[in-house]
């Protein structure tokens, strides 16, 4: 294989100023978006698609591509500012991002965010031009029951994101199971606990959801303080990181970016698992875990790495195969489409120049998004000296708005108002509400695939044992129940026993 | 010594037990299959009866070891908030989004203890125009910028 | 009051017109609606803009658009979904899908076809059948859902061929799509995105689901040539106004659409869509609309598929 000659064909087509123009307006658009909570990725694209018509097709996915990019990092960018998940990735980045940002250190979280994400996106860049086919037919050796133990696995490490009881956040994770699976049952077609409204069918939208429970209920909780004025530290400690903050964050890139581009290829969720994971096993390893939720930079370079590489290698599938993994890569084969492309592994041969033109300028990208994000860093610090009773009405404008352009559908609205009042219910109870979300997103496609492994092995459940892969993640799945739960008994013994003495 | 040691995780437990039996009230007309074939009710009563489960463990536990009382209540500042936002879900499809985001602005500032009505207008209309900017012309959401009985504006 | 119609009607367009998309961007609703829109508001002269009401299997955007004003500058993008399945499968729906409309122009429609595998053993429609009819309930077909296109027309095969097939429902065409590329699945009914895969020589593709053969496939037969008639099922897409939308803009917005219709380019990328351009008059359309609905009634019933 040629690989230096074909990054060399590459870097030829990407690296015209026409390009590198194109690469600079997607990064910036996407970036500017993805600010915005609810708007997204998808109609942004959906709405250039016309524009690229007239662009040269390398150009065109180059722009859409920035765009992509740009979307999830700029989501990072008010998960850490003003803890606000934008989108279902930055809910990790929120736990610790936004703690960061509270105690002055907002500069150093959304450099390490941006330095995760630039590594994260080089790496796995190089790992779909150097290993697309095999890592796509391991993708095609997940059949329901691989899908279903991967979920297991998922919702265990969720129960390590919460830093409180065990129980409790074991019991969130099901009331998000429950709320997942609000809507149209996907074998039978019967809608469930939708009670009447059009909208609930297509289940409850995670925008409202998130923000009903983070954004709102976390401005009611520090209105309610007469130090609400000072929700941000007056001391804000340098804008970027120390060299001894780097030399704790890298491994954390590393193993995120690791993470990241192995679930990447999964097709549903894969990229938003691997923040999750990442998470937990940066808290896992951790000397002190107790730092996590409470500004632990590890907790942010971490998922924000695995982010950034699942974005970048989801292109594989579509890429290598034509499937498009998620909205904005269905989005992509459109625009392939109108130049008379039809994506596959034709895209891989046929024309060279567009897909290699296209991998580099994956990188070039990811550079763009470190040149325009650095200087940005100052102005977004800046904008938490903002008197906080100036700042609060606009986040929920923002917010407000940003639920009703999710579906273009004032119902999402609603949505958020009472998951508004949840939320200060959850805050009041001391029930933290990332492992609710991540139950969530996953509750639904733990159970379909659940449901469809048993219908395609017609009831066998021994399926799930059977399979090497599945077995692999059940088995550590048990190992992770273990390391959760042993300490969570000792701590409360030791609880117990502080008392009794 | 009380009988609830732990407010916090007593009430928690009543929550999430209030959850599991409103899901198992309203699942029961579902049908539940089998567990080789299962319907659309059976996770939804497997999810109920955990809740049900674990909820009342967590409130018992509530009762046992201590933790720290809970913190009073303010239901004001997020009353104004959760108001602005339905003023303003109420308000923009008719209204316009112009008056709707300055009426949550405004309303929302009402919330905290240093409001001063010229600053929440003067920055209600600061905000109200960049949401137009954004949203209408650069985004193209469909929503009308003035209210519809003057032309709407779009 | 009729005059002003007509008045309005001579001058139309005079602003800018909103295109009502009931589904997300990137589906296929969504590309036809900005592949049209487009060339269709250059012959208009006032800009089209597509808006995406997603929302409970396209019912909420439709809904919406039954209740605009039918001036002729709301428009909706309508589809089989919507109009020809949905009555059936929800009961309670907020739109009569015939005479909460003025149908304005039938675009084209798309045809399935029957892929399996690239090392299934199946090499034609009927060993596939015959195997079907030895193996009761064995084979498993994917589909985007239930309702679907996918899910439909495998019911309108077993139905057809009397065969027993067990139906697997993904959320979407996209992760059943891979499935079936994967080897999880026997068989599917796809959407012409699938031809992709053929081409790649993932899948075979054994026959199509329209009356006539597809210029884009011409080696697949139909299913009537093999001898299993019954099983028609092409997804429409074509333009409507809400009830009431006055008599010459409807024809002014026909006209040209139809036009659109004949230019090379349009009819390029319909060949790549492995679509049928269809065009005619709005009436055509409406008895089109009305043929349907009818012939749907019985597929849904047998499928089992209730949402509400």
């Amino acid at each position: 294989m040629d690989l230096f000659g074909n990054l060399a064909l590459g870097l030829g087509v990407a690296v015209t100023p026409l390009n590198l123009f194109y690469a600079f307006v997607g990064t910036l658009l996407g970036t500017l978006i993805g600010v915005l909570p609810g708007i997204g990725p998808v109609p942004t694209i959906a709405m250039l698609l016309p524009i690229t018509y007239y662009l040269p097709p390398v150009s065109a996915l180059i722009m859409l591509a920035g765009i992509y990019y740009g979307a999830s990092y700029g989501g990072s960018t008010n998960a850490i500012l003003v803890n606000i998940p934008g989108e279902i990735s930055s809910v990790v980045t929120v736990l610790d991002g936004h703690q960061m940002a509270r105690q002055g250190r907002a500069g150093a979280a959304l450099c390490v965010s941006a330095l995760g994400s630039f590594f994260a996106g080089y790496v796995a860049t190089v790992v779909i031009a150097a290993f697309a086919p095999p890592l796509v037919e391991l993708a095609l050796k997940f059949d329901a029951a691989e899908y279903f133990s991967l979920m297991v696995l998922g919702l265990l490490s969720a129960v390590v994101l919460a830093h409180g009881s065990v129980l409790k956040a074991i019991l969130m994770i099901i009331l998000g199971l429950l709320l997942g699976i609000v809507g149209t049952d996907v074998e039978s077609g019967m809608a469930r606990f939708s009670f009447e409204a059009p909208e609930l069918t297509d289940g409850i939208g995670f925008v409202g959801l998130a923000m009903g429970l983070f954004a709102f209920a976390e401005i009611a909780v520090n209105l309610e303080q007469k130090s609400g004025r000072h929700v941000f530290t007056e001391n804000v400690t340098g804008l970027w990181m120390t060299w001894a903050e780097f030399k704790q964050v890298f491994p954390a890139i590393l193993r995120g970016t690791a993470l990241g581009t192995m679930l990447g290829i999964l097709s549903g969720g894969g990229a938003t698992l691997s923040a999750f994971a990442s998470y937990t096993v940066e808290k896992k390893l951790a000397k002190d875990p107790s730092r996590f939720g409470k500004g632990a930079i590890e907790g942010v370079a971490g998922p924000e790495s695995a982010n950034n590489a699942g974005a970048q290698t989801s292109f594989i599938p579509l890429l290598r195969l034509g499937i498009p993994s998620n909205a904005v890569m269905a989005l992509m084969v459109g625009a392939l489409m109108i130049h008379n492309i039809q994506p596959g592994p034709q895209v891989m041969n046929k024309p060279p120049d567009l897909f290699w033109g296209l991998i580099v300028s994956m990188w070039i990208g990811n550079l763009m998004l470190v040149v325009l994000n650095l200087p940005l860093i100052g102005i977004w610090v800046k904008l938490l000296r903002v008197p906080y009773r100036l700042l609060y009405p606009a986040i929920v404008l923002i917010c407000t708005v940003g639920s009703y352009t999710a579906n273009n559908n004032v119902f999402e609205v609603w949505v958020a108002i009472a998951f508004g009042i949840l939320g200060y219910i959850f805050a009041k109870l001391g029930c933290e509400p990332a492992p609710l979300l991540l139950g969530f997103i996953l509750g639904p496609m733990l159970e379909e695939n659940l449901r469809r492994a048993l219908v395609l092995s017609r009831g066998d459940f021994t399926v799930f044992f059977r399979r090497p892969i599945s077995l692999t993640m059940l088995l550590m799945a048990a190992a992770l129940l273990i390391l959760i739960v042993v300490p969570a008994i000792r701590k409360k013994r030791e609880e117990v026993f502080v008392e009794e003495s | 010594m009380p009988l609830i040691r732990n407010p916090k995780d007593f009430a928690a437990g009543l929550l999430f037990m209030a959850f599991g039996l409103a899901a198992l009230v309203i699942a029961r007309s579902y049908p539940l299959g089998t567990a080789s074939r299962m319907g659309p009710g059976y996770f939804p009563r497997i999810l109920g009866i955990l809740l049900l489960g674990l909820g009342s463990l967590l409130s018992l536990s509530g009762c046992r070891s201590g933790g720290e009382p809970m913190s009073r209540w303010h239901w004001r500042p997020l009353s104004i908030v959760l108001l602005s936002v339905l003023v303003w879900g109420l308000a923009a499809q008719w209204l316009g989004l112009v008056v709707a985001s300055l009426a949550l602005v405004f309303v929302s500032s009402v919330a905290s203890d240093e409001f001063g009505w010229r600053e929440a207008l003067l920055s209600g209309a600061i905000q109200a125009a960049s949401m137009v900017a954004v949203f209408i012309y650069g985004l193209g959401v469909p929503l009308p910028v003035w209210p519809v009985f003057l032309g709407g504006g779009r | 009051m009729a005059l002003a119609g007509l008045a309005q009607a001579q001058t139309y367009p005079s602003k800018p017109i909103r295109m009502i998309v009931p589904f997300a961007p990137g589906g296929g609703v969504d590309t036809t609606a900005r592949m049209i829109s487009q060339p269709l508001a250059e012959r208009l002269g006032q800009p089209i803009a597509v808006e995406n009401r997603a929302g409970a299997g396209g019912n909420v955007g439709t809904e919406l658009a039954a209740r605009e004003k039918p001036d002729g500058y709301a428009l909706l993008m309508g589809s089989l979904s919507p109009h020809s399945v949905n009555p059936y499968l929800y009961s309670r729906l907020g739109f009569d899908p015939i005479k909460s409309f003025t149908p304005i122009v039938l675009l084209w429609t798309v045809p399935n076809i029957l892929v399996v595998p690239a090392a299934s053993r199946f090499n034609s429609a009927q060993e596939l059948v015959a195997y079907a009819k030895a193996n009761p309930g064995k084979l498993n077909f994917g589909s985007g859902g239930v309702g679907s296109s996918q899910h439909l027309s495998g019911v309108m095969l077993s139905t057809a061929a009397k065969i027993d097939m067990v139906h697997v429902a993904f959320k979407g065409a996209g992760p059943a799509g891979t499935a079936l590329v994967a080897g999880h699945l026997d068989l599917m009914l796809d959407t012409p995105p699938a031809l992709v895969h053929v081409a790649a020589g993932r899948l075979k593709a054994l026959a199509v689901t329209s009356k006539s053969r597809n210029p884009a496939i011409p080696n697949v037969p139909t299913f009537d040539e093999l001898g299993i008639p019954g099983v028609y099922m092409e997804v429409w897409y074509g333009i409507v106004g809400p009830a009431g939308t006055p008599r010459e803009i409807v024809n002014r917005v026909n006209k040209e659409a139809n036009a659109v219709l004949q230019t090379p380019e349009i009819k390029k990328r319909i060949l790549e869509f492995a679509a049928q351009i269809r065009g005619g008059t709005p009436e055509e359309f409406e008895q089109f609309m009305i043929s349907e609905l009818k012939r749907f009634a019985d597929v849904v019933k047998t499928s089992g598929a209730k949402a509400e």
